[in-house]
């Protein structure tokens, strides 16, 4: 390939690959990798492997990157790109790659690796080469010996190279095994992709879901609140019911109208909450998104069940938001339909 | 006419690993991280296919690179098949597919 067809297809390469990794937005980094592997193909058909380059664009541009931007839109990604890179993954992120970069430069120090030509007297002699098991009216060697093509204006025979029938021939011949186990292969992917979509049981939340939050946030707002003077200090003290504990007769008997369980209080910020663990509670990592750990926090403000999860309204939602320092996790993992649900199904 | 050499070959495909290699450490969605080890699986093909071309067997290409590389583009479909197979999964069960949300096993 001319040195010039060269640079100029490993820049796209290079600027493709660059822009996967500076472009904040994930349609942006897919069309950059599809102008990294375009740039990629031509280098490889530069090095005479026209069947590998054509394999490059078909597969990798064509249908790899398809499949990436199918799920990018279908996930609908563009909002989730919303959070800076931290400095110390910069950082790694930049010195590690250069370091593999000092490993690569030793490749300058050999002088003469300039690639045999492939011209027709080289493609000539290597056709008498060739192992005997290949007939002589066969493509390869027809293609090698220039009988495919004429050059009427010279009135020579122009030899090329047969690149798909000898990747064929050798594919059929020393490759047939590996062939046969790559074709399980594609199988079981095929076979692990359909379970892997397949909808879990219980995974979406059912139709009816929003019908009865509705219902709970309704009955949660009916519980009038209770004015007291803002704690300022609640929002960096952990242990919140400690202090209202000590706070004469915040409660509840005339605010709430429902009858509460006993051991436990009408927290005004944290909602229901339980003093001591009570014989019903819940096991709280059921719910996606809480973990032992958080389940542990949650225990320790005094939540227990999925009753109280569910009745939260938005602003213990908040609160909690800013106690467990969350950033709207709550919200995202869905916690208190999941909750109605898990409640639900507890009391059938 | 100058021809690139096999240097310079193997050097792009180098360079273009390391991009890859850096986007996999920095970048924090996970399709973006995907993407990145199938620039890196490429890159290595290009190395694969650079050196199939300067060791000639018989006058001709080392096949057996290339078969290698065609091996590789296969593998590489099935795997980002099962993988984003396995990012939809994740996503429809934690509604994120930042790498900083993922952190489950962290604690």
């Amino acid at each position: 390939m001319p040195t010039i067809l060269f640079y100029l297809f490993a820049i796209l390469m290079i600027a493709g690959g660059v822009c996967v990794v500076a472009l904040k937005n994930p349609v942006s980094s897919a069309m950059g990798m599809i102008g990294s592997f375009i740039g990629l193909a031509a280098l490889l058909i530069g090095l005479n492997a026209f069947f590998v380059g054509t394999l490059m664009v078909l597969v990798y541009a064509g249908a790899i990157m398809v499949l990436f931007i199918f799920i990018i839109m279908l996930l609908d990604l563009k909002k989730e790109e919303r959070k800076e890179f931290s400095g110390s993954s910069i950082a790694a992120g930049i010195i590690v790659p250069l370091l593999f970069i000092l490993i690569t430069l030793p490749v300058f120090q050999n002088v003469n690796q300039d690639f045999e030509k492939l011209d027709g007297k080289a493609l000539v002699a290597a056709e008498q080469q060739l192992p005997d098991e290949i007939a002589d009216n066969s493509i390869i060697r027809q293609q090698l010996r220039g009988e495919k093509d004429f050059d009427k204006s010279a009135n020579v025979h122009k030899a090329s190279l047969p690149d798909v029938n000898l990747i064929g021939q050798k594919l059929f011949t020393d490759y047939n095994f590996p062939i046969q186990v790559v074709g399980v292969l594609l199988l079981v992917a095929t076979v692990g992709c359909v379970t892997l979509s397949k909808k879990l049981h219980g995974d979406e939340p059912s139709g009816d879901l929003d019908h009865r939050m509705a219902k709970t946030l309704a009955k949660s707002k009916s519980i009038p609140e209770v004015s007291l003077p803002a704690n300022g200090a609640k929002k960096t003290e952990p242990e919140v019911e400690e202090p209202l504990q000590q706070e004469p007769a915040v409660t509840t008997t005339e605010a709430a109208p429902v009858t509460l369980p006993e051991n436990s209080k009408q927290d005004e910020k944290l909602g229901l909450v339980y003093d001591s663990r009570p014989d019903d509670a819940d096991n709280l990592f059921i719910i996606n998104g809480v973990g032992p750990v958080l389940e542990d926090k949650l225990n320790n403000f005094g939540v227990y069940t999925f009753k109280q999860i569910s009745e939260w309204t938005p602003e213990i939602v908040s609160e909690f938001d800013d106690l467990l320092s969350f950033k709207g996790r709550i919200d995202r993992d869905n916690w208190i339909a999941q909750a109605t649900e898990l409640h639900a199904n507890k009391s059938i | 006419m100058a021809t690139a050499s096999l240097t310079e070959y193997l050097f792009f495909s180098g360079l273009l690993f390391a991009i890859g290699l850096a986007g996999v450490i920095i970048r924090r969605n996970i399709i973006v991280i995907f993407m990145c080890l199938e620039m890196m699986l490429a890159a290595a093909s290009l190395t694969l296919v650079a050196f199939s071309r300067a060791n000639l067997v018989n006058g001709l290409p080392d096949y057996d690179g290339q078969m290698l590389v065609f091996f590789i583009i296969t593998v590489a479909a099935a795997e980002v098949a099962v993988g984003l197979a396995i990012i939809v999964a994740l996503y429809r069960a934690r509604k994120t597919i930042s790498t900083d949300d993922l952190t489950s096993l962290k604690n």
